[in-house]
């Protein structure tokens, strides 16, 4: 919130709320006529008790329905496998120069290709996952990140680079927007597509192609802010952008390689803004490496390492709760569902000795035969929830 | 993650807790292993029951002794879109996660061996009956019958002993205890579970048992924890038998389920038939009946006139040592103890022998102790060596 010019040669104050509306609330808050009070007190300090009034005004306030648009959900049951990981260390002071922001600010980057081997209707993805893992200071609600990665293939001097930027909005995971570029144009801090443009506008002459550009993930955990892992008292603002291939590729496609990457990162005050604060650029060589399809062998204990070693389940977790399912199915399905059933949980571990261990937890239902039978496409979704218990307590 | 949680109810279950989604979990699902999703025909021998499986697992490196309370709950939606679901009643309880790592014990093949075993018996209540309710219960031809016998018990020793004692005494009641012991048989390997046994013995009048007919015991268990339900432990065994059957009831806060003057779930019942809500089935529990991995015999009685037998009934508990969660030990938690005599299986009506309430301290259980164990072993060598000896 800052001062900013009005008309009449005055200034004017704003301040920002905004309330997160999943699609699925939005037909009870929608198509409503509010009956809305605004005032306003000025103070002359934060610790002062007294202010000016401001008169009351009061407003019919009508918010317009909204049809929100929902994708299918993916369904897909996906394998990514990181080929690529990169991480580049700052100093907040050296990048927030005037807002006295200080700590460590770290810029990483993942990449990795992503399928179902076991599915082979089921397309190929390359995905890009950036992170910001800086001082919370700098996560200013309203605020953009605006994350990069311009790559071209190692030694193909007459490939165009292609840039994916993956921006998220600080505080509003459902405004997040995967940008893809293909050209000659340069992604630099100094460009002159780049100075003096809005986020959106950056570079947009070598937008690529719809079917040629990365897009954003389903779901809006990664574009929403949390606790750093690395470092205490920082946020890591997160930004996933996937590249559907429409097929599952093979492995000799020539999309795996050696590639010549630049990564970047800048931060927008709001969304008018044309200047920013750049993290500074890195180059580097990543690989881009084919997924390995046998699953089994990457997660598991396989071939002759299994043979020398013990996988044999230790269980030490073992919980059963049996229920009448009269009591669970209601309504017009309790006539179907009668009998007894039992939810149980089993956990352990798979212990080998070359120390490659798994900890498992298995869930289960068991049913009569026959209610399966009539619960066929139901999902199941088990759920568990554990705390440490302080052992000081 | 409850479903009664705002962030749960009347949610997609893809949009449950949508904020807290860790986008790198460290948990994944090994979906190439079929049998880790597969629906299976269930072993379960009560009916024609099926088995869904849903596994997640995760590579660790190291693992800490650390204590859970978890909660778990499955909802079960007809489609992706719904907001509505089905669920199971959700559980809590507590668990321990044990660090484990990779040791040559984890291979040897349990076998119990006797000579490997130590028994360690723990606490021990009695409770005695009061006349009036041994008088109620087996009604006064039983007692006169027992002052017959007791007269003619008198007679019989005055005549084996050629004295006349009647004349100084007069015919006690008699008397009825309701014993409940417990206590734990150990084994040395790893791969061997431990084993809390108990018996509960309720010593009383010969003439008032019945060959045929079943006594019934219980004792409720209550440890007075959110995080776990009461419990019911029940051994049957028929006067004059030595076999043993049991059941397990999980009776969450229904503290008095079993008691005689349920009229839910007891009065009027048939053993089988009793509490039925909460017993669970055999493949549902850790506890077996009888004498096996028993490290204890309930006392005979030893009454001068041999008027009286202690009747008990025999059962253990499965403690594996893998992931034993010590916090279940070396605490009190409140018990209830009863006895009932049916007539046969398909009796409603029962002989009720009167509940006690009491207290009992679950003792740590330890680890299996070479030198009591090697005691044992060397008790049992000089038994064998002593017989040796005569023989020749």
């Amino acid at each position: 919130m800052s001062l900013k010019d009005s008309i009449n040669g005055k200034m004017k104050a704003g301040c920002i709320a905004e309330a997160e509306i999943p699609p699925e609330d939005a037909e009870a808050l929608f198509d409503i006529t509010y009956s809305v009070t605004v005032g306003g007190r000025v103070y002359d300090s934060f610790d002062d008790p007294n202010y000016a009034e401001l008169p009351e005004q009061e407003y019919e306030f009508y918010v317009p329905a909204m049809t929100p648009v929902q994708a299918d959900l993916e369904k897909d049951i996906r394998d990514i496998q990181i080929s690529t990981a990169e991480e580049f260390s700052f100093e907040a002071e050296d990048v927030f120069v005037d807002d006295g922001i200080s700590g460590s600010i770290k810029q990483r980057i993942f990449a990795g290709f992503s399928q179902n081997p076991f599915d082979t209707t089921s397309n190929t993805n390359l995905e890009l996952f950036f992170e910001v893992d800086g001082p919370e200071e700098a996560f200013i609600n309203g605020a953009r990140i605006y994350q990069y990665m311009s790559f071209v293939k190692s030694g193909d001097d007459e490939a165009d680079i292609k840039t994916v930027a993956c921006i998220t909005k600080i505080g509003n995971p459902f405004d997040a927007k995967v940008m893809t570029f293909e050209g000659s144009n340069s992604m630099d801090d100094d460009s002159a597509q780049v100075v003096d443009r809005t986020w959106d506008s950056v570079n947009s002459e070598d937008t690529a192609k719809a079917d040629e550009s990365f897009t954003l993930f389903q779901g809006i955990e990664d574009y929403t802010s949390w606790e750093s892992w690395d470092i205490d008292g920082n946020l890591i603002m997160p930004c996933r952008a996937v590249f559907d291939f429409g097929e599952q590729i093979d492995s000799d496609n020539e999309v795996y390689g050696t590639y010549d990457v630049t990564i970047g990162a800048r931060f927008y005050e709001d969304e008018e803004s044309t200047e920013f604060l750049s993290l500074p650029q890195q180059t580097t060589q990543v690989v881009f490496e084919a997924p390995n399809t046998d699953l089994e062998g990457v997660y598991e204990v396989t071939g002759d390492a299994a043979a020398d070693d013990v996988s044999d389940d230790r269980v030490y977790l073992k919980k059963s709760k049996k229920f009448f399912l009269e009591d669970v199915f209601t309504g017009e399905d309790s006539a179907t569902f009668t009998g007894k059933g039992w939810l149980k949980l089993e956990g352990g571990n798979k212990l080998y000795k070359s120390g490659q261990n798994k900890f498992f937890y298995r869930f289960s239902v068991e049913l009569p035969a026959t209610v399966f039978d009539s619960m066929d496409e139901w999902t199941y979704y088990f759920w568990a929830k554990y705390t440490a218990v302080d052992p000081a307590l | 993650m409850s479903s009664d949680s705002d962030d749960v109810a009347d949610k997609r279950w893809y949009r449950q807790n949508s904020n807290t989604v860790m986008s790198y979990p460290e948990f994944y699902a090994p979906f190439w292993n079929d049998a880790a999703f597969a629906l299976v025909d269930s072993e379960r021998t009560t009916g024609t029951y099926k088995k869904q499986f849903c596994e997640l697992q995760l590579d660790i490196e190291d693992l800490e002794d650390l204590s859970f309370t978890m909660e778990t709950g499955l909802r079960i939606y007809k489609t992706d879109d719904a907001k509505e679901f089905f669920t199971t009643p959700e559980a809590k309880f507590n668990y321990f996660q044990e660090e484990q790592v990779y040791t040559k014990d984890l291979e040897v093949v349990p076998t119990y061996a006797p000579e490997k075993q130590k028994a360690e018996p723990k606490e021990k209540k009695v409770f005695a009956v009061d006349i009036q309710t041994i008088t109620d219960a087996f009604g006064t031809d039983a007692i006169n019958q027992w002052e017959t016998d007791y007269a003619q018990a008198l007679l019989d020793a005055e005549t084996n002993e050629n004295t006349n004692r009647s004349w100084r005494q007069s015919v006690p009641d008699p008397e009825v205890s309701i014993t409940v012991s417990y206590g734990y048989t150990k084994y040395e390997e790893l791969t061997e579970s431990d084993w809390m046994y108990w018996y509960i013995a309720v010593e009383m009048p010969t003439s008032f048992a019945t060959d045929g007919e079943i006594l019934y015991t219980y004792v409720t268990i209550d440890a007075g924890t959110e995080t776990e339900d009461i419990i019911t432990a029940s051994c049957q065994t028929a006067f004059g038998s030595s076999d043993y059957a049991i059941a397990i009831f999980n009776q969450g806060d229904d503290l008095d389920a079993l008691s005689s003057t349920n009229a839910d779930y007891v009065v009027g019942k048939t053993i089988d038939t009793q509490a039925d809500d909460y017993e669970e089935e055999e493949a549902d529990h850790d506890w077996i009946a009888g004498l096996d991995y028993n490290g204890e015999l309930a006392p005979e009685s030893t009454d001068a006139e041999g008027l009286y037998t202690n009747y008990a009934c025999y059962f253990v508990k499965e403690e594996p040592k893998l992931g034993r969660d010590d916090t279940l030990f070396d605490r009190e938690v409140d018990i209830i103890i009863g006895a009932r005599i049916y007539a046969d299986s398909s009796a409603t009506d029962f002989t009720d022998l009167a509940e006690s309430s009491d207290t009992l301290f679950i003792d740590e259980i330890g680890n299996y102790s070479a030198a009591g164990a090697a005691g044992l072993f060397v008790s049992t060598m000089a038994t064998v060596m002593f017989l040796f000896t005569f023989a020749f």
